[in-house]
């Protein structure tokens, strides 16, 4: 199955994201902050990045600006973004990824999502800055 | 709710005085005036009735001496007899004439220097009346030099009468002119008294006119400063709602994976994964709903949205809804823009257009009606159902936060936050919104939303 990266930083909710991804069949790797997220992708080009929108430092979108702008590939990586925030719509637009599912959200629909971002392997194109 | 600031007691005490004693002082001028200028009065008619009458009978006296000595002279010079005793009864009638008039003066009770001048006037006329007396006598016997004569010698006594009607005149003239000039010193006084009492209560008026309007600018000081802290505290407590409803979705995610997780490990166990994902939708909701009035205040200031857009966008989103339990939605909204947010509308049509679907009467067929027209100066949209209604006790608390009616709360899930979102959007977008409920007949809600221009003129079905 798929290699991916589980960013967020609220440890249970990463782990039981990460165990759900697992149990499917992908291989997980978990960060708990954006800077963890880049050196992992570093490490080891993932093929999607499961992305918290709300971090400290260095946020969800922020996180997938610093990918994008290292364009060595890390901008083909497709972002799937999850938040619990109101405008989360108008969030992964700025993105520009169409992979986002708002908190709290049930486990196939996470699971569907990731699917469906690793079949179409849409690149986020972002409309401007994050 | 703002609070009113309030007149300290003895500042109220102080204003009641105030405004009290202008009453007074305005009352007190007219009652002064009206029983000065009735005494006033009093006094001109007694000068008018008294002088003036008494001037005019020492007049009449006067003339009376002065035409009986004309026909004394006319006797004189007459020879016949008949005319003699014509112009006797004359002087007759003429000497009855003056004894009635100075009855009349006498009668007005001269005091002082007029007393002794009418004594006076009195010898002087005994002493022309003894002389007309003689002289009448011989002009009888036609002996008209002697006649004459008697008459001549009478005359310094009608010299005397003259003088003393005149001065009985001038003393009445003076007694008039005092009393007069008394009256004006009296409407003088009383003009002083009047101008004092009005300057008065003209002092007193500016004095309060000032401290009122500094109360006045005193308490609209406060009012706002009252008013500005309540908006504060208000988006903070939005924002603080906003925030807890916020990070209450991260746990609430991983409690509902880590449950789904475990229930796909014990899938026999289905009757408790479907009561664990009611709890959770039921939390989402709430946490939704909690999250919608937070927001609410910031995004109505200042929108403006096109009633026909929210129209066709709700029937899209209601329409299903309301076919899926066989009911049937109507819309009929005249084309205007009104000031509220577009989505916040659709909010408040889709609250009142869910709440019908959840509390319809499952016997008959679900009538949704959704009626918008301009008046005239607001957007009046009717929502009204054939449901099952509240009592009035219930809805009257219908748009109280969490609040749930007792047969909804056992019947019907919800957070009963629905309507208080409703009428806080309304609220926001400076509207109104009232509710009209009859159990077992269905339920109205009529919502006011200020217009932001002319409406449009053709209708939308």
């Amino acid at each position: 199955m798929a290699d991916l990266i589980v960013v967020d930083d609220d440890h249970d909710l990463g782990d039981i994201l990460a165990d759900i991804l697992r149990s499917r069949g992908h291989e997980i790797r978990v960060a708990r902050s954006g800077h963890e997220a880049l050196q992992l992708v570093a490490e080891r080009r993932p093929e999607a990045v499961v992305l918290d929108v709300e971090m400290p430092v260095l946020s969800g979108p922020d996180t997938a600006h610093l990918l994008l702008i290292r364009n060595c590939g890390d901008e083909e990586i497709p972002i799937v973004l999850l938040s619990g925030i109101v405008d989360l719509r108008r969030v992964a637009a700025r993105v520009g990824t169409p992979y986002f599912l708002a908190k709290p959200y049930e486990l196939e629909a996470i699971v569907q999502l990731v699917a469906r971002a690793l079949a179409e392997r849409t690149p986020p194109t972002p409309a401007g800055k994050p | 709710m703002t609070p009113t600031p309030r007149l300290d007691r003895p500042i109220r005490l102080l204003l009641s005085l105030a405004f009290g004693a202008i009453a007074a002082l305005l009352v007190l001028t007219q009652v002064v005036s009206y029983f000065r200028s009735r005494e006033v009065q009093a006094n001109v008619d007694l000068i008018a009735e008294d002088a003036l009458a008494s001037i005019r009978r020492v007049q009449r006296l006067g003339t009376d001496i002065q035409r009986q000595r004309i026909l004394i002279d006319r006797h004189i010079l007459e020879r016949d007899i008949i005319d003699m005793d014509r112009t006797e009864k004359q002087i007759a009638a003429i000497g009855a004439d003056y004894a009635d008039t100075a009855r009349q003066y006498a009668a007005l009770a001269p005091v002082g220097e007029e007393a002794s001048a009418w004594l006076r006037l009195q010898d002087d006329v005994g002493a022309t009346d003894a002389a007309y007396r003689a002289a009448l006598a011989l002009s009888r016997k036609n002996l008209d030099p002697q006649a004459r004569e008697a008459l001549s010698a009478a005359e310094p006594s009608y010299a005397a009468v003259e003088r003393d009607v005149d001065l009985l005149v001038a003393i009445n003239q003076t007694a008039a002119d005092q009393a007069l000039m008394r009256v004006r010193q009296v409407q003088h006084s009383m003009l002083v008294l009047r101008s004092v009492l009005a300057l008065a209560g003209v002092l007193i008026t500016l004095v309060l006119g000032f401290s009122v309007t500094r109360l006045v600018a005193r308490g609209e000081d406060q009012l706002k400063h009252y008013a500005g802290a309540l908006e504060l505290r208000n988006r903070e407590l939005d924002a603080f709602a906003g925030r807890v409803a916020h990070d209450l979705r991260g746990p609430l995610t991983a409690i509902s994976l880590s449950a789904s997780r475990l229930f796909e490990r014990m899938p026999q166990d289905e009757g408790g994964m479907a009561i664990f994902r009611r709890g959770v939708q039921r939390m989402e909701e709430l946490i939704d709903d909690l999250l919608s009035l937070s927001r609410i205040t910031a995004e109505a200031a200042g929108m403006i949205c096109q009633i026909e857009i929210v129209a066709s966008a709700i029937e899209a989103d209601l329409g299903p809804k309301v076919t899926e339990v066989d009911g049937r939605l109507r819309l009929q909204m005249q084309p205007a823009r009104v000031r509220c947010s577009e989505g916040l509308l659709r909010e408040v049509l889709w609250n009142l257009g869910e709440n019908a679907v959840k509390y319809r009467r499952p016997e008959v067929p679900l009538q949704l009606e959704m009626i918008g027209h301009a008046t005239h100066q607001h957007y009046e949209l009717r929502v009204s159902d054939n449901g099952s209604g509240m009592s009035s006790s219930d809805a009257r608390r219908a748009f109280d936060p969490l609040f749930r009616g007792e047969q909804a709360r056992s019947t019907t899930p919800g957070t009963g936050l629905g309507l208080a979102i409703v009428k806080r959007i309304v609220e926001a977008s400076g509207g109104t919104v009232t509710v009209d409920s009859h159990v077992g007949q269905g339920t109205l809600f009529v919502v006011r939303l200020p217009l932001a221009g002319e409406p449009a003129a053709r209708p939308t079905q």
